[in-house]
């Protein structure tokens, strides 16, 4: 049971280092003696000790400084004083300074012998602790994505079920979902991961800035083109193409894209030569193609190539469980980034943070804990760290007029029911016909 | 001519009872396999009482016993009645030399009250002793204290935990004790 465990002796005393040495070698403790305050400090510096049995009056380094010293050290090591009665107020002044107890010599047997076992049996259901909250982690991420919801497990279902295939992937949902996080893990756990992983934005760039970007050029092809450029699919030739925004290409680009993905080639931007690449493409869009095929601005064909397998990630409102966990992810991620130690959030603030609409999704919620870390020293996340409610804040001061006060609070019941109109209707006290009305006279719109 | 040590000697100091000393004699036979020796009674030890604390320094008599242990003598275990201490803990039941030869066990703190009176109600006295005895013993063949509630080596605080074991090892503990005995007698003949 306490095999495991690590106590070191600090006495000036041989004596009594040999005795507790030897009775702490019949308790199955590992041990080691040593009998001045700089060889103790040492020895926590080069090994790690579970419990220290320090001797509080030692010529030279006293108990005292030792205590201070391991404690800063290694923080985690348990320090029980051992003193005479005369010096039991210096004793209980140790403990202040992160000692654990005291024990006072000549010493209990029985005393000792249960304070240990206490301690191992402690560390033991911490250490337990640990691994199970791991565990429990580990069921809830998928490399850097983050949940514990109904909606997000099934993303990492499916993106174990396409990680070993080469099929085209088309991920969709709102901003700040994580829809490139996703990308990464579905290239990191596939065949391709030793390959690139080449990301790039098609909404960023223009039309003909794109096409070159994504096929390249030839020396001499436009003006400026005073080299050979190799494009992302070349970039990414045995490793994974990622197109973000891919919603938002040209009806050409799309003509060339379906090309490239039906013929497994294509030519740079003034070449002659077909290039032939053997790449993974996965894409993401925040749009809804369905509807842009209907309205033809995107084209059916390409769409079903894309769409091979879609992965939707929830907005961060339908699946606001996994508010407190990704919470608590970001403050380690921040705490590690700012050598800070915030270790929760305020009741108030995560009963916000709940409510909440976040149009941000999960990137507005790391960038407000992000910014909490920064402004502050913690160890809380609090109200007034949160961006959203000082925005609101502000905006209700500014608001001048009574109009403008109704359209904002309006606006704000809408987005905090989801545009549940018979809800917010009802929290208002007026009627659906109403509540239409003034959504109409405000020309509020619902945000995506 | 060339002695191999393999008896265990028990030695009485001071008023020990004679019944007791068998018994215990007769439990470590049996659970260590070796012949036991009772040696005459060497009285109250003295050389080792600490005036300060009244009580008698256990390291001290270990160290005259283990001085005195005869040439055929594998180990020896003092048997006294006298309030033991050691240096660092302010009472102990008993100590032995951890992979050593010898080993004191006193009754005083067995008998249930520091008033040295026997408690109502309380196991016989010898039942206690036995398993003191070979508990101590068991150290000096390298047995550390054991997890399993029932074996002999299990050390458990208070004397009614102490009560609820066997006089006897743990299989893991036997053999661990069996090994280390051939040790012990191959390395001293």
């Amino acid at each position: 049971m306490k095999e495991d465990a690590r106590v070191l002796v600090v006495d000036d005393e041989p004596m009594v280092c040999l005795s507790l040495s030897n009775w702490l070698e019949e308790e199955n403790y590992f041990t080691r003696a040593v009998e001045d305050g700089p060889k103790a400090v040492a020895a926590v510096r080069e090994e790690n000790w579970d419990i220290v049995l320090l001797d509080l009056r030692m010529p030279g380094m006293d108990g005292m400084e030792v205590l201070k010293q391991v404690k800063e050290i290694a923080p985690q090591t348990v320090v029980i004083m051992m003193t005479a009665y005369a010096s039991i107020p210096s004793a209980v002044q140790a403990m202040k300074e992160g000692a654990y107890d005291y024990i006072v010599k000549p010493l209990d047997v029985e005393q000792l012998t249960l304070m240990l076992r206490r301690i191992v049996e402690h560390q033991q259901l911490i250490t337990e602790n640990i691994l199970l909250r791991k565990r429990l982690t580990e069921q809830y991420e998928f490399e850097d994505i983050i949940g514990k919801s109904e909606a997000m497990q099934e993303v990492f279902e499916m993106i174990k079920a396409v990680t070993d295939t080469n099929a085209t992937v088309l991920i969709t949902g709102e901003t700040g979902t994580g829809k490139e996080l996703v990308a990464r893990a579905i290239h990191s756990n596939s065949p391709q991961r030793y390959g690139p992983f080449v990301a790039t934005s098609c909404g960023a760039l223009p039309e003909t800035l794109l096409e070159s970007e994504l096929f390249g050029y030839e020396k001499g092809a436009f003006t400026g083109a005073d080299r050979t450029k190799k494009g992302r699919f070349e970039l990414a030739n045995g490793g994974t193409l990622f197109l973000d925004e891919v919603g938002d290409i040209s009806i050409k680009t799309q003509i060339k894209l379906l090309r490239v993905l039906q013929e497994r080639s294509f030519r740079r931007l003034g070449g002659t030569d077909p290039i032939e690449v053997d790449v993974r493409l996965i894409s993401a869009t925040n749009r809804d193609l369905v509807t842009a095929i209907e309205e033809g601005t995107f084209r059916s064909d390409l769409y079903y190539r894309l769409n091979v397998v879609s992965i939707h990630l929830p907005s961060l409102k339908k699946r606001k469980e996994d508010i407190p966990l990704l919470a608590a992810h970001f403050i380690n991620k921040y705490n590690v980034e700012f050598n800070k130690k915030f270790d929760r959030v305020e009741r108030e603030a995560m009963d916000l943070m709940m409510d909440y609409h976040w149009p941000g999704n999960v990137r507005e919620l790391e960038n407000a804990i992000e910014r909490a870390i920064v402004i502050d020293q913690g160890p809380e996340v609090k109200v007034n760290h949160l961006p959203f409610c000082n925005i609101e804040m502000v905006s209700s001061e500014e608001s001048q007029t009574l109009q403008e006060v109704e359209r904002r609070h309006i606006e704000k019941m809408l987005s905090r029911h989801d545009w549940n109109i018979a809800k917010t209707a009802r929290l208002l006290k007026i009627d659906r016909t109403t509540l239409h009305k003034k959504i109409k006279k405000f020309r509020l719109e619902r945000q995506q | 001519m060339k002695i191999d040590p393999h008896f265990i000697y028990v030695v009485p100091l001071g008023d020990v009872s004679d019944e007791h000393l068998k018994g215990i004699a007769e439990s470590i036979g049996e659970q260590f396999g070796l012949p036991v020796k009772i040696s005459p009674n060497q009285g109250v030890p003295l050389y080792a009482l600490d005036v300060g604390r009244q009580q008698y320094n256990s390291n001290l008599i270990l160290q005259k016993l283990i001085h005195d242990l005869a040439p055929d003598g594998l180990k020896i275990l003092g048997v006294t009645y006298v309030d033991l201490f050691s240096p660092i803990f302010s009472y102990v039941f008993g100590e032995a030399q951890f992979k050593g030869k010898g080993a004191v066990i006193s009754s005083y703190r067995l008998l249930g009250n520091p008033e040295n009176e026997s408690a109502v109600g309380c196991p016989p006295l010898m039942s206690r002793l036995e398993k003191e005895a070979i508990h101590e013993l068991g150290h000096t063949f390298g047995l550390k204290h054991c997890a399993d509630p029932d074996c002999v080596m299990n050390y458990s605080v208070g004397l009614e935990c102490a009560d609820r074991k066997f006089s006897f090892f743990c299989p893991a503990c036997r053999d661990l004790m069996l090994w280390n005995l051939g040790t012990d007698i191959f390395l001293k003949t």
